[in-house]
């Protein structure tokens, strides 16, 4: 049951353990497994409330608690029961207590949130941050909230004594600055002031700031920042602290006054100065300089198409950003935030294999295939169907397969029932995950491609009814962007984000395609194809990836019923598509220059390769004016894709010309004059 | 800045937090064995909004002790760059060192260091109070040294006031103005 991750199926085998052997382990088996039926999707909201009872139930028979792990479960179970009394009771009992659990506290601390239980927040609280000795910033908040709503005088002094105590703590201090958020923004600016002026020097100033700013007045607020800027010798001497001070500020004028047309310029110049900086010279290879910041500030700005003091064409914006970020990364190898950005603006110029080269350095393996390589992985069939980046990214999902179940079963052995619940739902994370569906779809395309044998790569139709699982995280890419603007990391994606649908519809694709000769199930995945795109919200694909579709379902229609009429329409509907698709985006630096044209090439293979098949079949053999249309048609694919490779000749043989206009546009450019590339 | 146990579903953060900061990735059932084994060894820090995972360390008892010994290991720790020189590291150390004695009853925690690795030196060092046991050559997949360090931990209160007492300033400057001698030994400005 652990193995299968059948939920239901764990409860019923733990409850017969129980019953037939009434060992404490298996109770505590059976309130684990009800635990997670009652917080499951798999259950309706009768069964949960059946569940949260019957584990409820059962906790007295293996009292007393004798782990700290137990004493977690059973407040997950009370927490499920809708009268708080019992798991408060039960968190704040000294028994529970002497477990001295992180968990615990941090659940009796939620608990009379919960309850609005002011009083005892703050008691809670000011427990935590002294006589235990835990500066934990939750309990600050609460602590700071708790005051606010009880509004005693008594209560308040010693939340303001605390404060001040711990000024010289960042947590203290930001606890100040949110504090005061909650009495106005006069207050906020002068709590933000002194957080600033003890914390300019901490690289995460401007994130814990950046919530409260933009309620401040932007000239009043910036002026102080740039007071806080001092040099003890000089910028070109700047220690660590100096240049995070720096670059702190920087990124507040990068927030609120976005139409500053010289920052681009001051950035390049603080950054040029800091280049014989210690901060720079003296920092270990696998550490980070902060001052690079300036140069990404720089880079972010150049791509929002912010003013600046000497036009860039957006033509030549790309390009330009490009120099500016390899010129530090130069000189940083491990700077995750300018790789991963050069990552994707050489993927946005269709240029594969340099974003390989910066990706490659990031290291991205295990957990982070499933998480990060979208990356570089996005629509990797269509922009460089290559097979080598995709060697290693099914390791992951393969190895889960295996070592989730087994870890499960191990927890409930182990009895680490803290944990019970986040290995079932990482395993069907990863399981279900979208990034998987999309790199086994990505997989199979590109052996097509590469003419490459299939074996281990079909796709089973039946993951159409998964309930794909969101794990790509879309917002590391750095950037400042205001609330409610589209981020950056949007504005230079590789088309419209890859969904759930993108994967159902590519499955289809696929199954339709292996399937083709078979009537029954041809059918019935052109029928879930077709359904699918009248039905679904179609945003996901781009118009040559909704047009491929298209076609295959002819191609559909053509098997089902051969006659020279089918083979006829399906020749206008993929002459239309090199109509359209093949004359669009006229320079090759560009990635959808190559999506079009990989989509209508794969395309075009999958047809003629299909019609192949079908001619040779003893029905459509016999019929000569189905063989002959066919055999016409393919000649008109052969010559489109023919004329598709001569206008990819001829591209290329241009590139040199094209390479030193660009060169020479880009060179005269000031952001580039001015950069340091000693 | 908060702290709190380390679970599986935290493990995609911890990756991301981890990135190239360290050279050593585990391989996936490793991590998985720490979170289900010893789940109150294991740690994580988060940014103010409660989210984002910004460092983590990562603990275990050691099944087979060689010198018959109950002992713990520190196995990794990790915190993001913009989270550095905060005092972040010390208090994930504490909390691990904390429960390895309560829960599992360690009598000591031994680590492994590189020998370039100035900052986490002086963490270990200076502020837990750890010993440098022996140079243990080419220890890395990369053929750096490692420095083997080792803690009592039935000294834990005096790391405990030594965290709390302000502010991080004097690990930020002792950082800044570190060098290491020959075999190993800060040499203050």
């Amino acid at each position: 049951m652990c193995t299968g991750g059948d939920v239901r199926g764990q409860q019923k085998a733990s409850m017969a353990l129980q019953k037939s052997f009434p060992r404490r382990q298996y109770t505590l088996w059976t309130i684990a497994s009800c635990y997670l039926l009652a917080i499951s999707d798999v259950v309706t909201p009768q069964e949960k409330t059946l569940f949260s009872t019957l584990a409820s139930r059962l906790i007295p028979l293996t009292e007393p608690v004798t782990t700290a792990e137990e004493a977690i479960l059973k407040a997950r179970v009370l927490e499920l029961i809708p009268k708080p009394d019992g798991l408060i009771s039960f968190l704040y009992d000294d028994a529970t207590e002497k477990w001295n659990n992180l968990e615990l506290a941090t659940m009796r601390l939620e608990a009379v949130v919960k309850s609005e239980r002011w009083d005892e927040v703050f008691d809670t609280s000011v427990a935590t941050l002294t006589s235990e000795n835990r500066d934990d910033f939750e309990s600050w908040k609460q602590m700071a909230y708790a005051t606010t709503k009880l509004d005693s005088e008594q209560r308040t002094r010693v939340f303001v004594e605390l404060l001040e105590k711990r000024q010289k703590t960042r947590n203290g201090a930001l606890a100040g600055v949110y504090y005061a958020s909650l009495h106005g923004s006069e207050e906020t600016f002068k709590a933000a002031k002194i957080y600033f002026e003890n914390f300019a020097r901490k690289q995460c100033a401007f994130e814990d700031l950046r919530p409260y700013v933009m309620a401040f007045d932007a000239h009043e607020w910036l002026a102080f920042v740039d007071e806080q800027i001092t040099f003890s010798m000089s910028m070109e001497n700047a220690t660590q602290s100096e240049v995070d001070t720096l670059v702190n500020a920087r990124k507040f004028h990068y927030l609120l006054a976005p139409e500053s047309k010289s920052f681009v310029d001051e950035n390049i110049l603080l950054y040029n100065k800091l280049l014989t900086s210690p901060a720079l010279q003296g920092k270990l290879e696998t550490d980070y300089f902060y001052g690079d910041d300036l140069i990404l500030m720089a880079a972010t700005w150049l791509l929002e198409g912010r003013p600046v003091s000497s036009t860039v064409s957006k033509e030549d914006v790309t390009v330009a950003v490009i120099i500016l970020l390899e010129t530090a990364a130069s000189r940083d190898k491990h700077q995750f935030h300018i790789r991963l950005w050069l990552t994707r603006l050489y993927l946005y110029m269709g240029c594969f294999q340099r974003a390989l080269g910066h990706y490659s350095v990031l290291s991205i393996k295990n957990i982070q295939v499933d998480v990060l390589s979208h990356y570089l992985l996005s629509r990797v069939s269509t922009i460089c169907p290559t097979w080598k980046p995709l060697i290693s990214t099914r390791d992951i999902y393969d190895a889960n397969a295996v070592q989730t179940p087994y870890h499960i079963k191990k927890v409930y052995e182990n009895g680490a029932f803290s944990q019970v619940a986040g290995f079932m739902e990482f395993g069907k994370r990863l399981s279900d995950s979208i990034n998987k569906g999309i790199l086994c779809v990505e997989a199979k395309r590109i052996a097509r491609m590469l003419d490459m044998k299939m074996d281990g790569l079909a796709i089973n139709p039946i993951l159409v009814s998964t309930k794909w699982k969101e794990n790509r995280d879309f917002s590391i890419m750095y950037g400042i962007t205001r609330k409610g603007e589209e981020t950056l990391e949007t504005k230079y994606r590789l088309g419209p984000k890859q969904t759930g649908v993108w994967v159902n519809a590519f499955i289809l694709k696929e199954s339709v395609i292996d399937d083709l000769l078979t009537a029954d199930k041809r059918r019935e995945y052109s029928s879930s194809l077709k359904d699918l795109l009248a039905k679904e919200n179609l945003e996901a694909l781009t118009p040559v990836e909704k047009w491929s579709l298209e076609l295959v379902l002819q191609l559909s229609n053509v098997v089902d019923s051969p006659t020279p009429d089918s083979v006829t329409a399906l020749q206008k509907c993929l002459t239309e598509g090199f109509e359209n698709f093949a004359k669009q985006c006229d320079t090759s630096l560009s990635w959808e220059w190559f999506h079009l044209r990989f989509t209508l090439a794969e395309t075009t293979k999958v047809v003629v390769a299909s019609l192949d098949s079908l001619i040779a079949l003893p029905g459509v053999k016999k019929n000569g004016k189905v063989v002959s249309s066919i055999i016409s048609s393919k000649k008109a694919f052969q010559a489109a894709m023919n004329n598709l490779k001569e206008d990819a000749k001829k591209l290329k043989m241009g590139r040199a010309n094209w390479t030193s206009a660009c060169v020479k546009r880009i060179s005269e450019l000031d952001i580039v004059k001015n950069l340091d590339v000693s | 800045m908060d702290i709190r146990q380390a679970t599986i579903a935290d493990l995609p953060g911890m990756q991301n937090a981890n990135l190239t900061n360290l050279p050593e990735n585990y391989i996936f059932r490793y991590y998985l064995y720490h979170a289900l084994t010893w789940p109150q060894a294991s740690f994580v820090a988060t940014d103010a909004s409660g989210r984002k995972i910004v460092g983590y360390v990562l603990a275990k008892m050691e099944e087979e002790p060689a010198d018959g010994v109950q002992h713990g290991h520190v196995t990794s720790l990790s915190v993001m760059r913009t989270y550095r020189r905060m005092g972040i590291a010390a208090k994930l150390m504490v909390l691990s060192l904390r429960g390895l004695a309560e829960s599992y009853g360690a009598k000591y925690v031994s680590l492994h260091v590189r020998k370039s690795n100035r900052a986490a030196l002086h963490l270990y060092r200076d502020t837990l109070q750890f010993e440098v046991v022996e140079v243990e050559k080419a220890y890395y997949g990369d053929g750096e040294d490692a420095y083997a360090m080792k803690k009592d931990l039935s000294l834990l209160e005096d790391v405990d006031l030594q965290v709390e007492e302000g502010d991080d300033a004097y690990l930020i400057e002792a950082v800044e103005n570190l060098k290491l001698s020959d075999d190993g030994h800060i040499i203050k400005n």
